[in-house]
């Protein structure tokens, strides 16, 4: 059975029509074309499908759609303004820290999480923070060092 | 993997929880408090609830609050909220360590400490099998063999959560709600060695907290062991609760283990050990050794019990060092 909700995703809000056993991921990708938020694994492991629900990382696979109700949704597309990317997406440019590029959103939502709430961070917590986004390619020392230059900007 | 359809509920009170409970069959709903481990489940077709009972909506069950010489923890906390509560990181340190160990930052936002408490046993060839068409079902799916214990008559599936071996050493208890009102039964009553049904929380009942006594003069560890943190369960994961006494003694230790069996563990037998031993460095590994010989471990994971076996020695004996203990005394 469909149900009505409203989704503050980015800034926005969209009315819509679901069933209860949607998740997050699925609705922001196929209903909302927010597409910057990747399925990985789909199981909770990998983190390629991280969003911010109030401003905290979480997985978009294993949230249900009814569950954002009423809770502000970021995700990559929210990061840049009148088409100019946030500072991290750009420490990120800066520093090479992208190859493939399918576990990039999630790392930087989780690393914009970190840095929202200790703008100082230390390696260490660089490093606690992006332990749940896997990256199968460049690996973690090109996004540890831009986002060590963020932290020292 | 799609879910399957399901009717979902978002009750406001406890009351009314129980309620959509007996009103809809017990054996066809499930109660969820972050996801993480009954979403996977789903995806995995290992369960197919008609209807999924959210808790966050429950206030009463979302708070950690002070009730005289206990820390009241509610079930559907999140183990980032336990980590950063001040109660919990002032007065039972391990258990926010053990919640900041369990899974990646994004998990910890999601899981609830009750999930925890409360989560399913694991095994290679139940929820961590994309291929379950390829065995024949075990046990736990309802069949009739054991792919782990080949001639085994039960399920070995293993019980691998953080946060209940914290609560064991810190003989915590928990508060379950069911229709005809709330029980109290100490955490070391909950668990039974099933890897089927590794815990007493019957259908009709909702696990709402955690009631944990404030101890003075209590050291305490908690160490764990896994191949990679942020995303597998600890293959071995040790608490560790003693008391100081005022000669410079320690006495009381309270040692339990996760990742061994279908259930967490005390160590009864290394805690009568350590308890009658006043003697050097040394022997403190002699009786480790000796404490921990008679506990049945089974190979998992392709983890030889020996390995396993040792890795929990270094653990205890980790945990020990960082409580001070040595030879019998606390430093």
């Amino acid at each position: 059975m469909k149900q009505s909700i409203e989704l503050h995703v980015n800034k926005c809000f969209y009315d819509l029509e679901i069933e209860s056993h949607r998740t997050l991921l699925e609705v922001l990708r196929n209903d909302l074309g927010l597409t910057g938020t990747k399925e990985g694994c789909d199981g909770g492991e990998c983190g390629a499908c991280t969003v911010l629900l109030d401003g905290l990382p979480v997985l978009s696979c294993l949230t249900l759609a009814l569950d954002a109700q009423g809770r502000h949704i970021v995700t990559i597309e929210g990061l840049a303004h009148d088409n100019e990317l946030g500072p991290i997406q750009t420490a990120f440019m800066e520093e090479g820290a992208i190859q493939c590029g399918f576990c990039t959103p999630g790392m930087i939502l989780s690393a914009k999480a970190l840095l929202d709430r200790n703008q100082k961070p230390t390696l260490e917590d660089i490093k606690e923070a992006l332990s749940g986004n896997l990256c199968r390619c460049t690996g973690y020392t090109k996004p540890i060092r831009a986002l060590l230059k963020l932290a020292n900007k | 993997m799609h879910l399957k359809p399901f009717t979902y509920y978002r009750p406001k009170s406890l009351a009314h929880a129980l309620e959509l409970l007996q009103s809809s069959d017990p054996k066809k709903s499930m109660l969820m408090g972050g996801g993480t481990d009954i979403l996977t489940k789903m995806k995995l077709r290992l369960a197919r609830p008609v209807a999924v009972i959210s808790l966050r909506g429950l206030t009463e069950l979302r708070k950690i609050e002070q009730q005289g010489q206990e820390v009241f923890i509610g079930a559907a906390c999140t183990l980032s909220e336990v980590k950063e509560s001040n109660l919990v990181q002032h007065f039972f340190p391990i258990v926010a360590e053990a919640a900041n160990r369990v899974g990646s930052p994004q998990l910890r936002n999601m899981g609830t400490i009750g999930g925890n408490v409360c989560l399913d046993t694991r095994c290679l060839y139940y929820n961590q099998l994309e291929w379950p068409g390829s065995l024949m079902p075990c046990f736990k799916r309802g069949g009739e063999k054991c792919h782990v214990v080949k001639k085994g008559a039960r399920c070995y599936a293993l019980y691998c959560a953080d946060i209940p071996p914290t609560l064991l050493s810190l003989d915590a208890h928990l508060i379950i709600a069911k229709p005809s009102g709330e029980r109290e039964i100490p955490i070391v009553d909950f668990y039974q060695d099933d890897g089927i049904s590794c815990n007493c929380l019957k259908e009709e009942e909702v696990l709402v907290g955690i009631k944990v006594p404030i101890r003075q003069n209590t050291v305490s560890s908690y160490k764990r062991f896994s191949i990679r943190g942020a995303i597998d369960f600890p293959f071995v994961g040790v608490a560790i609760s003693i008391e100081r006494l005022s000669n410079g003694h320690y006495g009381n230790p309270r040692i339990a283990v996760t990742g061994l069996q279908s259930q967490p563990l005390r160590l009864r037998a290394l805690e009568l050990l350590l308890e009658s031993s006043h003697a050097g460095e040394k022997e403190i590994e002699e009786v480790i050794e000796q404490g921990v010989r008679d506990i049945r471990i089974v190979r998992h994971y392709g983890i030889s019990p020996s390995y396993r076996r040792n890795v929990l020695k270094v653990l205890i004996d980790d945990g020990l060092e960082e409580c001070n203990i040595k030879g019998g005394r606390v430093k």
